[in-house]
């Protein structure tokens, strides 16, 4: 019996030496990180109104032309984009969404490169300038993960022109022309 | 005598082979979530970002009586990216007869175990809150996964 014993006792001497290492144990918990797509833009100053007017001719024969009055640069477009690996670059559009340009007239709009560096990929400007129309045109391109930071001074300078295309059909009015510029951020 | 005696050692012997062993149990999950309302446009995401105080609870049981103990922490990641770091600290000291010293300070969680707080004696409750840093746009847009290991040793 104590034969019997003996040899038990070092089975199990054996079996807790087998699992003696195991003084520690462990257990885990997921965590997740949701990292949405998004397309944000905002022009700068938010409730700024835009505000052209054609100047007087200097001189009887001259045509109605550039001054100052004819050309505002005080907004900034900004915007922030999130995108999925390897997802399309995203692009600008310009376009006029409520008015028309009065007959003889013409908008145009310049966008310039940021002056003051973003985040991540930032887009570049499309075209030096663009005639507005109601049809959205490319303004910026090349948008990928990134941002502009926000506020005036960052992101891409908008600078307006109204400009004299045909003196024919100017009309003289002395009511103001209201038009919505839209932009739009997109695939 | 020598019957009996050799009868308790068989006894204790089997108690210890049946016993289980130290436990450490961690209740709950974090989930970090953001929205296109998190930010205006022109905007990044806040860089850092916190968990609730008290969203993951860890718990220290079946020691021997009153034993020594270190965690560790590690991460496993199952879909990261590398650019979001992820930081640990312990935001409450835990019920029962035992104490834990460490781990009040932010500890960056790598893919390698390493000590996070020390202690003597079973506890329970032990808050753990994370934060995570680099959190930007320049992320591509996706769900990330990582487990969080946590091994106890008894000393």
């Amino acid at each position: 019996m104590i034969k019997k014993l003996f040899i038990t006792s070092i089975l199990l001497s054996c079996l807790n030496a087998a699992n003696g290492q195991s003084y520690w144990s462990y257990d885990d918990h997921g965590l997740s990180l949701k990292m949405p797509e998004i397309s944000l833009i905002s022009v700068m100053p938010t409730n700024y109104t835009v505000s052209l007017s054609l100047g007087l001719p200097k001189n009887a024969g001259d045509k109605p032309g550039e001054n100052i009055d004819s050309k505002d640069d005080n907004t900034w477009l900004n915007y922030s984009c999130s995108m999925k690996y390897r997802g399309s670059y995203r692009k600008i559009y310009a376009q006029i969404t409520s008015g028309s340009v009065p007959d003889g007239l013409a908008i145009d709009l310049e966008v310039k490169d940021l002056q003051t560096q973003g985040t991540g990929t930032w887009g570049k400007r499309y075209s030096k300038s663009i005639t507005l129309s109601n049809q959205p045109q490319i303004v910026v391109s090349g948008i990928g993960g990134g941002c502009t930071k926000r506020g005036r001074n960052f992101g891409h300078q908008l600078i307006y022109e109204l400009k004299l295309t045909d003196i024919d059909e100017l009309i003289v009015d002395d009511d103001k022309t209201y038009l919505t510029i839209t932009y739009k951020i997109s695939d | 005598m020598q019957y009996k005696t050799i009868c308790s050692i068989v006894f204790v012997l089997i108690c210890n082979t049946f016993a289980n062993g130290q436990e450490i149990r961690i209740r709950g999950d974090v989930d970090f979530s953001f929205t296109y309302t998190n930010i205006k446009a022109g905007e990044d995401y806040s860089l850092e970002t916190e968990s609730k105080q008290d969203g993951v609870r860890m718990d220290i049981k079946k020691l021997k009586r009153q034993a020594y103990w270190r965690v560790t922490v590690n991460k496993s990641d199952i879909n990261w990216d590398n650019q979001v770091k992820v930081y640990v600290p312990r935001t409450s000291s835990g019920n029962g007869n035992g104490s834990v010293w460490g781990g009040t300070n932010y500890t960056l969680i790598n893919n390698m175990p390493q000590t996070f707080m020390q202690g003597q004696g079973l506890l329970n409750n032990i808050y753990l809150q994370y934060k995570l840093s680099g959190i930007s746009v320049e992320l591509p847009a996706n769900t990330y996964y990582t487990d969080i290991v946590y091994t106890l040793y008894e000393q």
